[in-house]
């Protein structure tokens, strides 16, 4: 019996053994590569909160495996993410932050206050440039993924500092002075373009190196923390972010010469105006600094500007920059040579006009947006430039249902009429925004009408509008080149006489020849400067983004079948989901002519 | 110590043959020894000891030279024709990442002490992609989580001022997304009922419930059954068992020739079933791409499923229609963005979706302030439930007094700071509305007993409604408040309509509460208050008539009138007259 009962062990023993697998590599498949989160908090030896934190910071985030090993209601990391995790430095430091608290908690609870507050002189910190380094190695991928962490911080700029959340006093300064940072960068290179003011906020979209950045800014009224919010997950979220958008703001303010953790007048500060210090600090820095860099020697980049700019001055009206103007006013001709097109245009849409705000309109958003066009602005308060009683303003922007006293020489306006003007690009009638008046509808500038093959009625009147404006009153910078590529438009204004028509062709001719030279002057600097190459493989890429869509629909359109077939599983996969979009917008604008035309009939 | 003393000689120790010689001994064992083993080791100099054995050495060298010299066949064969280039072998490409490692090593030391270098310097902050194009980061695949956009722009409807069309989308769409949640509610299971009608069953009788009295015979007919069998089974003869042996065989060989028939028809078939499987593939291809595209849909609504629970998107912020007034400051605008910002991490799969509700509790006071300016006005204690209540309300509320305008701000349990913005302007009643403990806010500044009135700007019928029913959500808190005495009282004069409601609060208690302040009250103050929140009441004739029942007009009579308050006497004939109308006499 004994000896049966041995080699039956014997059996098993070797069965083991063939199927023993060393210590580390346990299993195949999904169950190896997957682990949750419970595996993972054991793996790294830390508790959940801390476990949270990491993952955040380091931007590593819960997976979905194919074959859920551990059942459906895990979360599931990825092993390779957790042993990167593993890897980092910053584990060892928050592990040592953890023990620190600990000595901390030990003294307090043995009555010993003198070695706490001497502990906690000496509290171990941390920094996270390492990691946002490596997270966007370079600027561009840090601009890229800039939309969520301008929401948070200017979200976290208007939130009530609250101690049962942990939201102190100065995590909400920082965001505050940081969301003015920024702002008052975007306002000063005129990069803003376009505003939505919605019912959840109000939506900004600027162009920042070829990166369309849109965030979402609370409105001007208190914010309520809801329940149901992990402010503890947000918060390590806006600490990254904070960081995260310091860098953006030095680098972005550097590139403008001014140096960066700017210094406000403290007058203003208490005043509450820090968006109108920003701007005077950085006017006030950038002459001073244009002036040196006028003497001395200039950096490639704005070598760059500068045979940009060579382009732009022949057809360039200069003014005769102006003394007396206020301190807000912010275009000034030295500076116009590295702008764009869109710069350009933004940077004169206000040009010459002096806005006044009253104190019911939403003052923040007003300070920020209308420098951004080139306007000057004050408001009513403390260290205002210019008071009410300034004659040189031209528009006050009220929001009340009547104003008492009026002065004849400037027009009284809603708010409403600046977000419409910047979204169409054009000053629009101000008939329509009346003091008392309900105005016209605030039409998102972020639909594509075009795309969307539906025009609301009041889009179709301001295009109406803006085309008669565009050749007779006002002379649109920038226009030219769409004049001279539509002859048809020259045609139907009766302009196209035949000497006429060879001016143009000439004045075409030239503009080719010049930028056919530009393309060369620009391949040639590609070639000798390194550092030129990246942003002009953006803006390719960024083409090539845009185009890609149409381009596949019409690809689609033109070869049926045979292109179908050649289309790899997946391709035709999206090809069809893309179709399926395609019909639902074009029933749903169908839906929206039939109901216009009922609601046509029954009034 | 002294002298050792002479030891006397006369001892055995004296003697030539007694004195040790073991030093002498040892010495010459050790001489011998060394004479024998060629000295001891440790004096010794350890170059005489160790040498470096150099002889294996060239070899080694050898080794690497001849491998570093080594070319495959295949590369020596590449080598002579000079227009193609060799592919660099795996082992190159390893030693090259080898050093690339190590100078990556260098230079993140390099940073890190540039780093701290700088952080002696003014701000701690350096331009972090100063040489970016030198690549010499350790960069990682980031991995794309979804393909949803941070921050997704809302639909034109839900504009401030939106087109009439998009708008009727927007709502139309959330009205459907509530519609759902109603349906759902209503579709999904009932509930199982806390109670069932019917009498109890006892003790005793629970034993026998489950016992069926059939069940015995059953068993015995069973146990009856395989007897019978069995005793068919013996009574097979010869003959029958050949006879069945037959049947078998003849059985088999039909079902051969019937499995060959079939067999031959199917082969004759084939097409049809090569039809038939081809159909089948198409039909499984079709799913397949259906699946796909309806993963691609769902993956740009919602994140993948990445813990216990489901996504849920927050509800669209759409005006109302009649919300829409075409102003900004009138704007009734979403004040929970935090929320949005959590969803919208959570939608891009950023974290785990969370459990839907959380509801804290807080069992710790908080105190109410209401300022003006710097001044505290008034200052409340009130505790967690009301303060959940007032929790993330922070109003102003204008009041007009003999000194001119003030501005009250309340809040509850807030630290301020100086992002609040300071020009908020007039607040309107609509604003207001959107707060809630807002009666609240008006009640108490009615308690500084200024002939203090909340300024709106256009206090249309509209948003008194709407404040209405604010207000009757609250009763229970306002009832609850009645420490802050005339609060409950104020807050019900605001609201001139609905009878029913009314009832309400005389139903809750709230007019004896009333009745109870008033005989109590001490102070005129109070007296009107409470004088004026019961003809408020009274305009609703039911409640005047549970008012009259409570034994209002004996009360009401027995007020003292005051000097210093016009009002109380106004108040007072003003209710008698009510009453006096409605036919109820002051002797009952």
């Amino acid at each position: 019996m004994t000896k049966k009962d041995t080699a039956k062990k014997t059996v098993a023993k070797l069965k083991k053994n063939k199927h023993y697998r060393p210590a580390g590599k346990k299993r195949e498949g999904n169950a190896a590569r997957y682990m949750t989160r419970s595996q993972a908090i054991k793996q790294l030896q830390v508790n959940l909160s801390v476990f949270r934190k990491l993952c955040i910071l380091k931007g590593v985030f819960p997976r979905e495996p194919k074959k859920k090993v551990k059942g459906n209601n895990q979360t599931y990391y990825h092993v390779k993410d957790i042993a990167f995790i593993q890897h980092d430095p910053l584990l060892e430091k928050l592990r040592e932050q953890r023990a620190y608290q600990k000595k901390i908690h030990k003294a307090l609870a043995k009555k010993n206050e003198d070695l706490a507050t001497r502990l906690r002189t000496r509290e171990p910190s941390y920094t996270l440039d390492r990691l946002i380094r490596e997270r966007y190695p370079k600027f561009v991928d840090a601009l890229r993924d800039l939309d969520d962490c301008l929401s948070m911080v200017h979200l976290f700029a208007a939130l009530p500092a609250v101690e049962r959340l942990k939201i102190n006093v100065e995590r909400v300064h920082s965001c505050r002075r940081l969301s003015h940072e920024w702002q008052a960068y975007v306002a000063r290179c005129h990069k803003l373009r376009k505003v939505f003011v919605s019912v959840k906020g109000i939506y900004y979209q600027a162009e920042v190196e070829g990166q369309k950045i849109t965030w979402l800014a609370p409105h001007a009224m208190q914010q309520v923390l809801p329940d149901d919010v992990n402010f503890s997950v947000m918060l390590t979220f806006v600490e990254f972010y904070e960081t995260l958008l310091g860098f953006v703001n030095f680098r972005l303010y550097h590139s403008i010469s001014v140096k960066y953790p700017p210094i406000l007048d403290p007058r203003l500060e208490a005043l509450a105006a820090d968006l109108y210090a920003l701007t005077r600090y950085m006017n006030g820095n950038t002459k001073r600094i244009s002036e040196e860099q006028e003497s001395g020697s200039t950096k490639p980049e704005h070598t760059r500007g500068q045979l940009e700019g060579a382009q732009f001055e022949e057809s360039e009206h200069q003014l005769p920059s102006n003394e007396d103007r206020a301190l807000m006013h912010l275009i000034e001709e030295d500076d116009d040579n590295d702008d764009d097109e869109d710069t350009k245009k933004c940077k004169k849409l206000f040009k010459n006009m002096k806005f006044y705000l009253s104190r019911e309109v939403p003052r923040e958003s007003l300070l920020f947006v209308i420098p951004a066009f080139g306007g000057v602005v004050s408001w009513e308060g403390d260290a205002a430039p210019f008071t009410e009683a300034d004659q040189s303003i031209t528009h006050q922007i009220v929001d009340r249902p009547s104003q008492g006293h009026m002065y004849l020489s400037r027009e009284y306006i809603q708010p409403q009429w600046i977000y419409d003007c910047i979204n169409f690009g054009v000053i629009l009638e101000a008939h329509r925004y009346l003091v008392g008046r309900v105005p016209p509808p605030h039409l998102s500038p972020f639909v594509d009408n075009e795309a969307e093959g539906y025009f609301p009625d009041y889009a179709e009147t301001i295009k109406r509008f803006e085309a008669a404006a565009k050749n007779e009153v006002l002379p649109m910078p920038g226009v030219g080149k769409d004049d001279l590529d539509d002859p048809q438009l020259l045609l139907a204004e009766g302009y196209l006489s035949r000497t006429e028509a060879i001016e143009v062709a000439e004045r075409k001719k030239e503009r080719a020849t010049s930028e056919k030279q530009y393309l060369e002057d620009l391949k040639q600097e590609v070639q000798g400067h390194p550092d030129a190459t990246a942003s002009i493989a953006v803006e390719g890429a960024q083409v090539e983004e845009e185009s890609s869509r149409p381009h596949l629909e019409q690809v689609a359109e033109d070869t049926d079948g045979t292109a179908l077939m050649m289309m790899s599983r997946r391709n035709r996969g999206l090809f069809k989901a893309m179709k399926i979009a395609k019909d639902k917008k074009k029933a749903k604008v169908e839906k929206l002519k039939q109901r216009k035309k009922q609601i046509a009939e029954s009034t | 110590m002294g002298k050792k003393p002479k030891s006397s000689r006369k001892g055995k120790k004296a003697w030539r043959a007694n004195i040790s010689t073991d030093d002498i001994d040892e010495f010459i064992e050790k001489s011998t020894k060394d004479a024998l083993t060629g000295g001891s080791l440790a004096e010794v100099p350890n170059e005489s000891l160790f040498f470096v054995d150099k002889s294996k050495d060239l070899s080694v060298k050898r080794k690497i030279e001849k491998h570093r010299e080594k070319v495959l066949h295949c590369d020596s064969v590449l080598q002579r024709n000079p227009f193609v280039k060799a592919i660099p072998s795996s082992n190159d490409k390893k030693k090259s990442s080898m050093k690339n490692k190590k100078n990556k090593k260098d230079s993140t030391e390099a940073s890190t002490s540039k780093d701290d270098a700088t952080k002696d310097g003014e701000s701690g902050i350096v331009d972090l992609w100063e040489n970016e194009a030198e690549g010499d980061i350790r960069t990682r695949k980031v991995v794309k989580t979804s393909v949803i956009p941070a921050v997704e722009v809302d639909p034109p409807g839900c504009s401030y001022n939106p087109n009439f069309e998009a708008h009727q989308d927007s709502l139309a769409k959330a009205v459907a997304e509530e519609m759902q949640k109603v349906y759902q509610s209503e579709l999904g299971p009932q509930p199982v009922p806390l109670t069932v009608q019917g009498d109890a069953i006892e003790e005793e009788e629970m034993y026998f419930l489950e016992v069926d009295n059939g069940d015995d015979e059953a068993n015995e007919e069973n146990e009856d059954a395989p007897e019978k069998s069995s005793s068919m089974k013996k009574m097979v003869t010869k003959v029958e068992f050949n006879r069945r042996a037959r049947l078998k065989d003849r059985q088999k060989k039909e079902s051969e020739a019937k499995k060959k028939a079939e067999i031959s028809k199917e082969i004759d078939s084939l097409p049809t079933i090569i039809d038939e499987i081809a159909k089948e593939d198409e039909e499984k291809q079709k799913r397949m791409m259906r699946r796909l595209v309806a993963k691609q849909e769902r993956l740009k609504q919602q994140p993948p499923r990445l813990g216990r629970h489901k996504f849920v998107p927050a509800p669209t912020q759409v005006l109302l229609s009649e919300e829409i007034t075409g102003s900004l400051r009138k704007l009734k605008a979403c004040c929970t963005l935090a929320t949005d910002r959590f969803k919208s991490l959570e939608k891009r799969g950023l974290i785990p979706p969370s459990a839907n509700k959380r509801r804290r509790k807080y069992n710790f006071a908080y105190e109410l302030r209401f300022l003006a300016g710097d001044k505290v006005l008034d200052l409340y204690f009130i505790d967690d439930g009301e303060a959940e209540e007032a929790a993330g309300v922070l109003i102003d509320v204008r009041v007009e007094d003999a000194d001119g305008i003030f501005v009250h701000r309340m809040k509850a349990h807030y630290v301020i700071h100086k992002t609040m913005p300071t020009n908020l302007g007039p607040f309107s009643a609509n604003n207001v509305s959107s707060y809630s403990g807002r009666g609240t806010a008006k009640a108490s500044s009615e308690t500084f007993g200024r002939d203090a009135h909340v300024s709106s700007s256009s206090p249309n019928d509209e948003a008194a409604a709407a404040m209405e029913e604010e207000a009757e959500r609250k009763i229970g808190w306002l009832l609850k408040v009645i420490f802050a005495g005339t609060a409950t009282a104020i807050g019900y004069q605001f609201f001139p309509y609905m009878d029913g409601r009314r009832m309400k609060i005389v139903e809750l208690g709230g007019a004896q509460e009333l009745l109870n302040m008033l005989e109590a009250a001490k102070d005129d103050r109070t007296r009107k208050a409470a004088l004026e929140a019961l003809a408020a009441l009274t305009k609703s004739d039911k409640a005047a008539g549970a008012l009259h029942k409570a034994g209002a007009i004996p009360i009401v009579q027995s007020t003292p009138s005051s000097v210093e308050e016009e009002a109380i006497d106004k108040y007072k004939t003003g209710l008698l007259k009510r009453f006096q109308d409605l036919k109820y006499d002051g002797s009952s």
